[in-house]
Order: C-alpha cells, then sequence, then structure tokens
C-alpha cells in the first residue's frame, strides 16, 4: 500500500516537474523565436532584409547600444539604475577624438576613455552606496554633468578629421563578422560568464535581492556598487570610442536617449528593475529586437514616428506578458 | 432605550450593571487553531484595565475583536449595554472605542491637525476651514493634556509628544474607551512619567482605559484592575491593589516545564566568545558573558530588553560604544558583519524575510550565500560544490522543496528559516547568533532548529539563541541569560532552570 501512494506521488512529481520544464523553455525561448520570427516577416516583405549588407549594417547598429544595455543591465540587476550611460558615451566619444586628431595613438585613448568611463562610473557607485542617493537620482544628476561636460570641452562642436587607420577599425570584418558586433559579442560573453560564473557577478544578484540580507550574509555591498556602476562606465565608454570610429566624429551629443534604449533592451531582455533579474544574453537579443524594428522600418519605408510607437508599444507588451506568466505561476 | 438583539439571542441585550464594554465568551480560531477559548472581558467607566499576557496569549486578537478587525466564531459584545454580535467598524466611532496602536499611526509628513481631524477635517464651501480645524484640535491636544501648534509638522515632535498627539486624536472622536497597545515602548523613563499623570486626567475626565503592557511595574503604578490572558484563556482579572509581583508574573507566564526531547550535553571546550562591560545606550549597558564551545547559551528576555541590539553588537552590526569581546582569546573589535564572518560568526536575524533570505533567488544561493565566496576559487563560484553543499545542507535541516532552482519565496516559512539558518554551517564558522529563530514557524520546524542548534554544539561550536519565549530556550540551551531593560539580570545553568526564577529576573 505504501508502495503504491509512493508511485502515484512520483508519478505526479515528474508530470508536474515536465510541465514546469515545457513552460520555463518556451519562457526561455520566447524572445529569440519572437527575433527570429521578426526576421522571417522582413524577409518575405523585402529579401533585401537577409542581404550580407544589410545585415552587416543591422549589426553595427546594434552594437554600440547593445553594449551600453549590457552596462545597463549590471546595474539593474543589483536593483539600481543608470541614466548616465548616454552621457558617458558621450564624453568619451569627444574626447577619443579630440586625442586621436591630436595624434594620440589608439591604445592610449582606449586606455583614457576606460579611465574617463571608471571614474564617471565609481563616482555614480559612491554616490549611490555612501551618499544613498537614489540610483536614479544620483546618476541622472552625474548624466546632466557629464553631458555639460562635453559640450564644454569640445564648444558643442562635431569633431572631425580623425586619422584613417581609426576610422577603418569600424569597416573591419573578423570571421565574417563586422568588427564592431564581434566587439559586441565578446564583451557579451565574457559579461554572461562573469554574472554566471563570477563571486562579483553572484554579488550583483545577492544585493539586487536584497541588500540587507547580503550585508548580513558578508557581502561587500560597497565594492560590489562600485563595481556595478564602474564597469558600466567602462562599456559605455568603450561604446563611445567605437561610435567614433564608426562615424569617423566625435559627437558632443552622441548617445542622447541611449540610457533609455538600454534600459528597455535590457528589459525586453527579461531584466527586472525589482532587481536580481537579468540576463546579458537576453539583453543582447532585447537590443536586436529593437534595431531589427528601427532597420525594418527604413527599409519598408515606415514613418520613424511610427517606429517609436511600435518600441514603445513592444517594451509594454513584453513586460505586460512578462507578469501575467508570473501571476499565473 | 432600544434593545436589538443582533444574534437572535433573546433577553441578552439587557444593561449589565456598571460596565461599558462586556465581551462575553468570545471565541476566535484561525484556521482551526484557537486564539481565543472564550474569554470574558469587561470594561468599567473611570478605570485604568491592564491587559496582561504573553505574546500568543490572544491580547490582539481580543482588541481586533473589540475594534471590530475581526468578527469573533463565538460569543458576545454589549458596549454600553447594546449587544453586538461584532462590532461593525463603521460605528467604532459612534460606539466611543478608540485605540492607539503601538506604531502610532500618525502621518509624520502633515501637521498635528490634519493628524487629530484626519477624516474629519472641517470644510467650508469645500476647502478645509482651517480656523475651526484649529479649534477642534486645541480642544483636543487640551483634553490630552498637552499645548502644541496645530500647524507643527508631526515628525518634528519628540516621540512622547507624537504619543499624546496619537492620543488626542483618539479622543477627538469622544472616545470614552481608550485602547493603549504598549504605549510606553518608545518612551524615555520621564515621559512615562508624563504620561501617567495625563492618563490619570482623563480619567478623571471619565475615560475608560484599556493599558496593554509588558511592564509590570507600570501595571502597579497607574491600573486598577488586571485581566491576564495566557494562551486563548482568561486567567483571571482582579484588583490591582489585591496583587503581587510574583503572583501577576506567574499568571502571566504559567508553569513551563522543561522538555528534555531534543536536549543532548555536549562537551564543553575552551572559551570560545567573551564579552566584558559592553555598552550601546539606550540599548544595553554594562553586558558580561562568556561561552564555551560546545555550548548553546539561551538569552531570554522581554520584547525590548535590547537582546537584538548586543547581538548586533557583537556581529558588528550596531557598533558597541564601549567594552571588550575576546574571540578564542583574542582581543576582537566586531567592526562590520563581513569583517565577523571572516573570523567565524555568523548571524541569523530576527526579521527573516527583509534581512534573512534572498527573496526571488534560488534556494541553492540561498543557501550558499554566506559561504560562496570562500568556496571559490579566484573569484569563480564553483557551481557544482555549491549544488552538493546545498543539497547536503537541505538533507540536514529536513527542508521540503521541489528542486534546487525553486525560489525562496515559495517555500513555506519553516523551510525558509530552516534554509536561512543552514547557510551559516560551515566549517568556519564557530559562532552562531540566533535571533528569535522560530518566530512565526511551525513546530515541526521548530524541533529541526533546536536539533541543529544542538548539533552545533556536539560540533564544538557555539551557539547563542536568543528569544523572548521561555519555553524553547528551556529545552534548547545548556544555560540561560536573562536580560531585561538592556542588562543581565540573571544566569542560569540547566539543572538550576526555575521558570519563575526566570522571568522574574526578566521582570526585573
Amino acid at each position: 500500500m505504501e508502495k503504491t501512494s509512493t508511485t502515484v506521488g512520483v508519478k505526479s512529481y515528474s508530470e508536474k516537474k515536465g510541465t514546469l520544464k515545457w513552460n520555463a523553455w518556451l519562457s526561455k525561448a520566447s524572445l529569440p523565436l519572437v527575433l527570429l520570427a521578426m526576421w522571417v516577416v522582413m524577409f518575405f516583405l523585402n529579401p533585401n532584409f537577409l542581404s550580407v549588407d544589410n545585415l552587416s549594417n543591422l549589426g553595427r547598429q546594434t552594437a554600440i547600444i547593445g553594449i551600453v544595455a549590457i552596462a545597463q543591465t549590471l546595474v539593474i540587476i543589483t536593483k539600481g539604475i543608470d541614466l548616465s550611460v548616454g552621457a558617458t558615451l558621450g564624453i568619451s566619444s569627444v574626447i577619443s577624438a579630440q586625442l586621436l586628431v591630436s595624434g594620440t595613438s589608439v591604445w592610449v585613448t582606449i586606455l583614457a576613455i576606460i579611465l574617463v568611463g571608471l571614474m564617471i562610473g565609481v563616482l555614480n557607485g559612491m554616490l549611490v552606496y555612501d551618499a544613498k542617493i537614489t540610483p536614479f537620482i544620483a546618476t541622472l544628476g552625474t548624466m546632466t554633468i557629464v553631458r555639460g561636460a562635453t559640450l564644454l570641452t569640445s564648444d558643442g562642436r562635431i569633431i572631425s578629421g580623425l586619422p584613417s587607420e581609426v576610422t577603418k577599425i569600424a569597416e573591419l570584418s573578423i570571421l565574417g563578422i563586422p568588427s564592431l558586433l564581434f566587439i559586441l559579442l565578446i564583451i557579451a560573453v565574457l559579461g554572461a560568464l562573469m554574472i554566471r560564473y563570477t563571486v562579483f557577478g553572484r554579488n550583483l544578484f545577492s544585493i539586487g535581492s536584497s541588500e540587507e540580507s547580503a550585508r548580513l550574509s558578508g557581502v561587500n555591498v560597497r565594492i560590489t556598487t562600485y563595481g556595478a556602476y564602474g564597469i558600466a562606465g567602462v562599456l559605455s565608454a568603450i561604446a563611445g570610442f567605437l561610435l567614433t570610429t564608426r562615424l569617423a566624429s566625435g559627437i558632443p551629443t552622441a548617445g542622447e536617449g541611449y540610457e533609455l534604449d538600454a534600459i528597455a533592451s535590457a528589459v525586453i531582455g527579461g531584466a527586472s528593475l525589482f532587481g536580481a533579474q537579468g540576463s546579458i544574453i537576453g539583453t543582447v537579443i532585447g537590443s536586436f529586437i529593437m534595431s531589427t524594428l528601427r532597420n525594418a522600418g527604413n527599409l519598408l519605408g515606415i514613418q520613424p514616428f511610427w517606429l517609436q510607437i511600435a518600441i514603445g508599444v513592444l517594451l509594454l507588451a513584453v513586460v505586460f506578458f512578462d507578469q501575467l506568466q508570473k501571476r499565473r505561476s | 432605550m432600544s434593545v436589538t438583539t443582533l444574534n437572535g439571542n433573546l433577553k441578552e441585550g439587557v444593561i449589565i450593571g456598571t460596565s461599558l464594554i462586556h465581551m462575553d465568551k468570545i471565541v476566535k480560531s484561525f484556521n482551526g487553531t484557537y486564539a481565543l477559548k472564550g474569554v470574558d472581558f469587561e470594561v468599567k467607566p473611570g478605570e485604568i484595565h491592564a491587559l496582561l499576557g504573553e505574546n500568543g496569549a490572544g491580547k490582539s486578537t481580543l482588541i481586533k475583536i473589540l475594534t471590530g478587525a475581526y468578527r469573533p466564531d463565538k460569543g458576545k459584545i454589549l458596549v454600553n449595554g447594546k449587544s453586538h454580535s461584532f462590532i461593525p467598524v463603521k460605528e467604532l466611532e459612534q460606539l466611543g472605542i478608540s485605540v492607539v496602536y503601538q506604531d502610532l499611526k500618525l502621518a509624520p509628513g502633515v501637521s498635528v491637525m490634519e493628524n487629530v481631524l484626519m477624516g474629519n477635517l472641517p470644510k467650508k464651501y469645500g476647502m478645509v476651514d482651517y480656523q475651526k480645524g484649529s479649534e477642534m484640535t486645541n480642544k483636543a491636544l487640551k483634553k490630552a493634556g498637552i499645548n502644541l501648534n496645530p500647524s507643527t509638522l508631526v515628525k518634528s515632535l519628540k516621540i512622547a509628544d507624537q504619543e499624546i498627539v496619537a492620543i488626542a486624536k483618539a479622543l477627538s472622536k469622544d472616545a470614552n474607551v481608550l485602547i493603549l497597545d504598549e504605549p510606553t515602548a518608545l518612551l524615555a523613563e520621564d515621559d512615562v512619567q508624563r504620561l501617567f499623570d495625563i492618563l490619570r486626567e482623563l480619567v478623571k475626565k471619565g475615560v475608560s482605559i484599556v493599558y496593554i503592557s509588558h511592564k509590570i511595574e507600570e501595571v502597579f503604578a497607574i491600573c486598577n484592575r488586571a485581566t491576564v490572558l495566557r494562551d486563548g484563556n482568561k486567567i483571571w482579572t482582579k484588583n490591582v491593589s489585591d496583587l503581587s509581583n510574583d503572583e501577576l508574573i506567574e499568571a502571566i507566564s504559567g508553569k513551563v516545564h522543561r522538555n528534555d526531547d531534543v536536549y543532548t550535553e555536549s562537551q564543553l571546550g575552551d572559551e570560545a566568545i567573551s564579552v566584558q562591560g559592553l555598552n550601546h545606550k539606550p540599548y544595553y549597558s554594562d553586558v558580561s558573558f562568556q561561552i564555551n564551545k560546545g555550548e548553546v547559551v539561551g538569552l531570554f528576555g522581554l520584547i525590548g530588553a535590547g537582546k537584538s541590539e548586543l547581538l548586533k553588537g557583537v556581529f558588528g552590526e550596531m557598533k558597541a560604544q564601549s567594552g571588550k569581546v575576546k574571540l578564542n582569546g583574542e582581543a576582537f573589535k566586531p567592526k562590520s558583519p563581513s569583517d565577523s564572518i571572516k573570523r567565524g560568526i555568523g548571524f541569523v536575524p530576527e526579521d527573516r524575510t527583509t534581512e534573512g533570505y534572498l527573496p526571488r533567488m534560488p534556494i541553492h544561493v540561498n543557501a550558499n550565500v554566506a559561504t560562496y565566496r570562500s568556496f571559490s576559487k579566484k573569484g569563480f563560484i564553483r557551481g557544482g560544490f555549491e549544488r552538493e553543499h546545498a543539497l547536503a545542507l537541505l538533507e540536514d535541516f529536513n527542508v521540503k522543496y521541489s528542486s534546487l532552482e525553486q525560489h525562496i519565496d515559495g517555500l513555506s516559512g519553516g523551510n525558509q528559516q530552516k534554509v536561512v539558518v543552514a547557510k551559516w554551517i560551515h566549517p568556519n564558522t564557530k559562532v552562531l547568533l540566533l535571533d528569535e529563530p522560530t518566530a512565526g514557524i511551525d513546530v515541526g520546524a521548530r524541533r529541526d532548529i533546536f536539533k541543529i542548534s544542538r548539533k552545533l554544539a556536539d560540533e564544538g561550536k557555539s551557539v547563542i539563541y536568543c528569544s523572548s519565549y521561555l519555553p524553547e530556550i528551556m529545552e534548547v540551551a545548556d544555560r540561560i541569560l536573562v536580560m531585561s531593560d538592556g542588562r543581565i539580570t540573571g544566569e542560569f545553568d540547566r539543572e538550576s532552570f526555575d521558570d519563575m526564577a526566570i522571568m522574574k529576573a526578566a521582570y526585573k
């Protein structure tokens, strides 16, 4: 008798587990499926969409916002938000253009802008952790300051006349992949490994889940907060450098609005502003979905204003369905 | 006076003598557990009536029934002689019943007037009539015995004045029965005296007060009668003048029998941790004790005795102002949780949901949150190792779960708490501080936590088991330290565990 009851128990358990798995698989795969469906539809509407030219273009477009979105994701996982990523990208674009025009070598330039990004990021971390300013306001402040400083140093003018070996970087292909996309993929893989397999990555989730519990369990909240914002600053600065090579000029207003696109990409990719939730792969796919919409709009000659509306609707739809699913489970 | 019989009861609604409120054989159960098993409670005009009992004795349930938050399963409530089967919340004001909760429930960001008259602000042409409002507020404040500018923001007042504003708010509704829930919990000594003066004045004006408190001396200082509840039963109602201190304590705590089911004596080793003259005013002062390896020490005291703060002081979460701590014979200055953890101290905080676990995170992450740094290699987490570690812990602690990836939020409270305690099980952890580890969890989980505490002692570790529930401390501890009002007021070895003596020390 006891035996029967055990088997029944096991059976119902595995059944339950089976449906759980199917649901989990579906929810995990739904995002890539959405992207794939978008591509297939686009191909039927305009076969040019899958041309090598257009795809490399799409890759380059996505690369820069994708890197910024990865930066944003790290911060969102800690239950923070970083509104200064776009401004950091802008100042990095201007500084790297100025350095390169003045004849500084590429490597020194990269090192310099990484330092600038790190400083802005750690400043954000200090404002959030030490000064206890809510992340939204802290980074709104640094965003405004950094953007102001960018306009000041560049006099509000576009800086052009970059050496040709720099502008070539963006046109290179590595293993048949546009260099910018290649860099995005490397950063994405490193980022995904970091948040999954390193102590620092686990710390990000821990403080995002409950800062108090994490601290009382021995997590160094200060270093983790500095780290999250610091890396976000560095990645944004790298994105700024890449944008400069792509556009062959330093643009003081570059990256305006990127902070919001980055947040949207992260959220479409499964990150939650409540913290402790988010994935790098998801964010990259989220960035691709957004840039595919824009690219498709261009190809099909849809008014960009409508595209804007479509992106907003998409964002709300994704979050709504996510909520719906959570409520069911 | 017309008499309504809501319950269809016959002739029950007659006016009974002089009582304002008469609760008759009130029964209330929650999911089959009885919180009140037929309790009578009566309030007479112009008296201060103490309602006493330990946590879970049924005081809150009784008050919630009296204020309409719960409906009793059985019994009836007579207010001014009128019988009710329950108190309709909307009529509470008309019935003249008003409550001041321990946390006051004031809106700190707005003025005294808006708080006192909340929901009753006088209006003129659809706008607030500030002049009339001020007059009404002044009247209420005067009745409560305080003189304040009605436009002062509540948050700018000191806590004692806020308390009185809360009382004024209650009185502004012409209450003749005022229920005060632990009114002195947040007050300093001289403010307590001031509050007592105000309460005595109120009684002269014909207000009756139901006074809920843990503090015995306050009962003798201000109350006329006392009713004691224990385990949902009423023990008695007596005139305070006929009472002795010991009689009161015994009625509240009852006889506690030591339960030896779980207890196994462990081999005592050297000193693990000692504390000398530790101070953190106003929470605790001049605290000294020492604990050996292989020992579970119960830290017993009422709520507000300073136990949590003391544990946090030892853990480095709330730095002590002065005093010495020694860990394994070496001087140790607790400065931060992460430093204390590195030295082998673990801490299970009182509030599991905000300080204990990581919500929305998988069980295996929660089980490893205190140790993943020490398991890591060159900054990389060892996922497989962590999972095995988590599985072993969950097995040891008898945790019921469906998968390691399950979020901890999905577990029952007891199983959550077991994971929170389990995360400290690691060779490095030498001293474990448990703050009310069984609060709000079921009996089975409670026993598992007892067993783990004993097991840790067997392994030569030390446990400080802090609780305001005596039976569980008597069950698990080798030794009991009693804390009252920030001081250690008693120490008992297991052979000399005596419930009355321990209780007396706790009320000292």
